[in-house]
């Protein structure tokens, strides 16, 4: 660091992923904390404004709710990415797929299992039946392979010790994978020059793999070449860019519910040459509004009858339908005890410390330090709901304590996370901001997690909401191979990376 | 391929065409009230060939060159606008955009986004002619990718199929319109009337040197080797009908359709003295848009698919995007 871009760069009292406490790149950062350094704050405002045209011109949108005008916004990624070492990752890597494995067994264990885990205790039945994730029509629904959870995305985020830790699991249906692969793009022709000789791996293959893992888990009986496809919502969908993004990843066909049909329990799409079979379908719908004769008979996004098909095993919906049970964040604490019941081992990544809000003595322990606490709804995803204690107003703070009281099964509180940093672009300066990373998971022939992830980035100073409906921004995310020409330290671990 | 993506094709394709054909007959009618001294008139029959005649008045405006030229290039509120045209026919390529080559996807955005972007209104006043020969250019740029780009499936010939079923209404109508000019006219009325289809070059060419109006309904309509004739557009679209993959067992209605309105086209005299060139557009005009009903209801919409009335199916989510192009608000 030259006194570049860099001069004056603030570490705020926090884990900075690319510059360690003395000031100096952390190892592995050394060449693209060079290579930005040396830029020039125009350098930095052309590399810009470059970025917007590429995103622009690529229609790499994501659609805000709530917005009159303009819902339809162009993606923000910032420039300086997110690294993560080979050794770092492969810590990552098992212990998400550890996890990943664990909440498989789990769903399988409720839903088509003999519940061995309840009767063991190890999780209260009472939680299992009262999660508004727990799905009766579920009920006795094998699954090919118990591939239950074919995606998952984790949201991890490492605090000030550099630990990994992970906040929620995201079962259902986790979006951002596209802008992992469209950020890769988008950095490629942006910054060429700063992917020189880094050894970083590649995500391309993400479509291959999705569509590897969704063939693997049709019916047998659709034979050597099922037919995939993926069903959205719809153009309106805040992530409907991602669900035309894979299905043209997969080369397959992106459907609505309107272009599917049911009959005699075999699920078929209409096509201009007439009815043609499905075998298995990626939804990004959500449980509820699939099929309206079991589930919403308002809604008219799903297909009437697909549940029935699903029963008659005539096709596969994925993700399973019934896994919000393992996403109930009042659920969640049990993972860790789901890892070493299940698969006898003990997990490689923590979770953030949370308190179960129905027990009464951590509850009043939790309410003592109402405003030193993040509080969750456990049904909610994607940042919905939530409060964080040393921001909120003694009147929210006074709300929540009522809200807590009323529905303690509702609930959960969390110690507050101080996020890592990344150096980010502001202002034609780099300045430090929080982050968490969200990579994806699947669950195919084995367990395979995508190099990398989605690793949003909160833009305000000081704001630790990282999603984009809330101004947050997103980085192209690096897992290094280890081969790269950095330096000789690439391979020492640093502090904190095994935890 | 999926009904539904095959019908936002179709559409796409037709208003990409509507955006160039708009573009190009503005261009020649403003050129024309400069040469010719009936600018009313000409703004007026303008608006009768878009088919947009009652709304216009609705809207309140006289009929001016400025006010017309607005109405057809940047009112949000007038789904015939330029600007209309091409974001409906992006909305429609976003629905189908895993069937498209990113390259045509971002023809189509980037268009829309320079249009949403500009002050039209302002380009109108200050240099119409640029903003035409832009509009133009970006159509092409966008046909132009689509050919260079897009595997010859199924996709490919529903988008190609809208471009050409548009682009015969278009010059039918024109030529139906102007008619009334070109039989008592002068040289200056073929020019404009060419000129409104990019025909001035071919037709000397090919027909006329002296550009005989009386010559230009003939020209129009049945040209075998002039890509902007009808008889052209209705050729193509029956050879890319017939090569769709998704067939039916037997000769579907919409081939027989257009397979009539061909011929009849084809083996007309239009030339006679004896031949009224409007009557005539005018069930051409009906006998194309009779072929864009039959493939409706043969490929997009066929009853067929349905095997019978379900449980709670209700009506569809979202409104279609596939807004007709008949001059409907």
């Amino acid at each position: 660091m030259a006194g570049g871009l860099f001069s004056g760069y603030d570490l705020g009292g926090f884990y900075d992923e690319a510059i360690g406490p003395d000031g100096t790149p952390r190892p592995g950062q050394g060449p693209v904390v060079d290579w930005f350094d040396a830029l020039s704050p125009d350098d930095l405002r052309h590399h810009g404004a470059l970025r917007d045209d590429v995103l622009r011109s690529r229609g790499i949108t994501f659609t805000v709710y709530g917005e009159a005008q303009g819902i339809e916004r162009t993606w923000p990624m910032d420039l300086f990415p997110r690294i993560i070492r080979a050794d770092e990752w492969s810590h990552l890597e098992r212990g998400l797929a550890q996890r990943v494995d664990a909440c498989n067994r789990f769903l399988e264990d409720l839903y088509v299992g003999d519940q061995a885990i309840l009767e063991d205790g190890v999780v209260p039945r009472w939680l299992v039946m009262t999660s508004s994730g727990f799905e009766r029509e579920a009920f006795h629904v094998s699954v090919p392979h118990g591939a239950r959870c074919l995606v998952s995305g984790v949201d991890v985020v490492r605090g000030a010790d550099g630990r990994f830790l992970v906040l929620e699991d995201n079962l259902r249906n986790p979006s951002g994978v596209s802008y992992v692969l469209e950020n890769r793009a988008t950095m490629a022709r942006v910054l060429t020059g700063a992917f020189d000789r880094m050894g970083i791996r590649s995500v391309d293959h993400y479509g291959r793999s999705l569509l590897a893992a969704l063939k693997h888990a049709a019916p047998p009986a659709a034979g050597d070449d099922p037919v995939v496809c993926v069903l959205t919502p719809g153009v309106f969908n805040s992530a409907y860019f991602e669900h035309a993004f894979l299905a043209r990843q997969m080369g397959v066909e992106l459907v609505e519910g309107r272009d599917l049909v049911v009959d005699d329990h075999v699920v078929a799409m209409r096509t201009t040459g007439g009815l043609r079979k499905v075998d298995v379908i990626y939804r990004r719908i959500d449980d509820h509004f699939l099929d309206p004769v079991v589930f919403n008979p308002g809604s008219t996004l799903g297909v009437p009858g697909l549940m029935a098909a699903v029963r008659a095993g005539t096709v596969t919906v994925a993700n399973a339908v019934g896994n919000g049970v393992a996403d109930d964040k009042a659920v969640y604490p049990y993972v860790p005890a789901m890892i070493r019941y299940y698969l006898g081992e003990e997990p490689l990544i923590d979770n953030a410390t949370t308190y179960v809000l129905w027990d009464d003595d951590e509850r009043a322990a939790a309410l003592d330090r109402i405003d030193e606490l993040v509080w969750k709804p456990v049904a909610e995803s994607g940042g919905y709901g939530i409060l964080i204690g040393p921001q909120a107003t003694d009147a929210e703070l006074a709300a929540m304590r009522d809200t807590v009281e009323a529905d303690p099964r509702g609930w959960i509180a969390q110690e507050v996370v101080a996020l890592s940093r990344v150096p980010s672009c502001v202002d034609g300066r780099l300045e430090g901001r929080h982050v968490d990373l969200r990579p994806f998971v699947l669950t195919g022939e084995s367990i395979e997690v995508i190099p990398g992830g989605l690793t949003r980035v909160a833009m305000r100073e000081g704001s630790l909401i990282v999603n984009s409906s809330q101004g947050g921004g997103s980085k192209d995310t690096w897992v290094l191979d280890g081969t790269g020409a950095a330096d000789p330290s690439d391979r020492s671990p640093s502090e904190g990376s095994a935890a | 391929m999926l009904a539904r993506h095959a019908e936002s094709l179709f559409w796409a394709g037709r208003y990409v065409e509507r955006a160039e054909d708009t573009a190009r007959i503005l261009d020649a009618t403003q050129h024309g009230t400069i040469i010719r001294p009936d600018a009313a008139v000409q703004w007026d029959e303008l608006l009768t060939v878009m088919r947009v005649h009652a709304e216009y008045l609705a809207t309140g405006r006289d009929v001016t060159g400025p006010g017309v030229s607005e109405f057809l290039v940047a009112d949000p509120d007038n789904p015939g606008s330029v600007l209309s045209a091409v974001r409906t026919a992006r909305e429609n390529l976003r629905s189908v955009r895993e069937h498209l080559p990113t390259e045509v996807w971002e023809a189509a955005n980037r268009f829309h986004h320079e249009l949403e972007g500009r002050d039209l209104v302002d380009d109108l006043d200050g240099e119409p002619y640029l903003l035409f020969q832009a509009v133009k250019n970006r159509c092409q740029t966008m046909t132009g990718v689509v050919e260079q780009n897009m595997p010859r499936d199924d996709g490919y010939r529903f988008l190609l199929i809208g471009m050409l079923v548009e682009r015969a209404v278009m010059t039918t109508r024109l030529l139906s319109i102007r008619w009334a000019h070109l039989s008592t006219g002068t040289f200056d009325d073929a020019l404009l009337t060419l000129s409104s289809v990019s025909a001035v070059e071919a037709f000397r060419r090919l027909r006329s040197p002296s550009l005989e109006p009386m010559a230009v309904g003939a020209f129009l309509l049945q040209n075998p080797v002039f890509p902007r004739s009808v008889l052209f557009c209705l050729v193509r679209a029956e050879t890319l009908l017939g090569r769709l993959s998704d067939q039916p067992a037997e000769r579907g209605r919409t081939e027989t359709v257009l397979g009539r309105v061909r011929s009849n086209l084809e083996y007309a005299d239009v030339d006679h003295p004896s031949v009224d060139l409007p009557g005539f557009c005018a069930e051409l005009d009906e006998g194309i848009r009779s072929v864009a009903d039959a493939m409706t209801a043969q490929y997009f919409r066929n009853a067929d698919l349905s095997p019978g009335p379900l449980p709670g199916s209700g009506p569809s989510p979202q409104p279609s995007p596939s807004v007709p192009l008949e001059g409907r608000r």
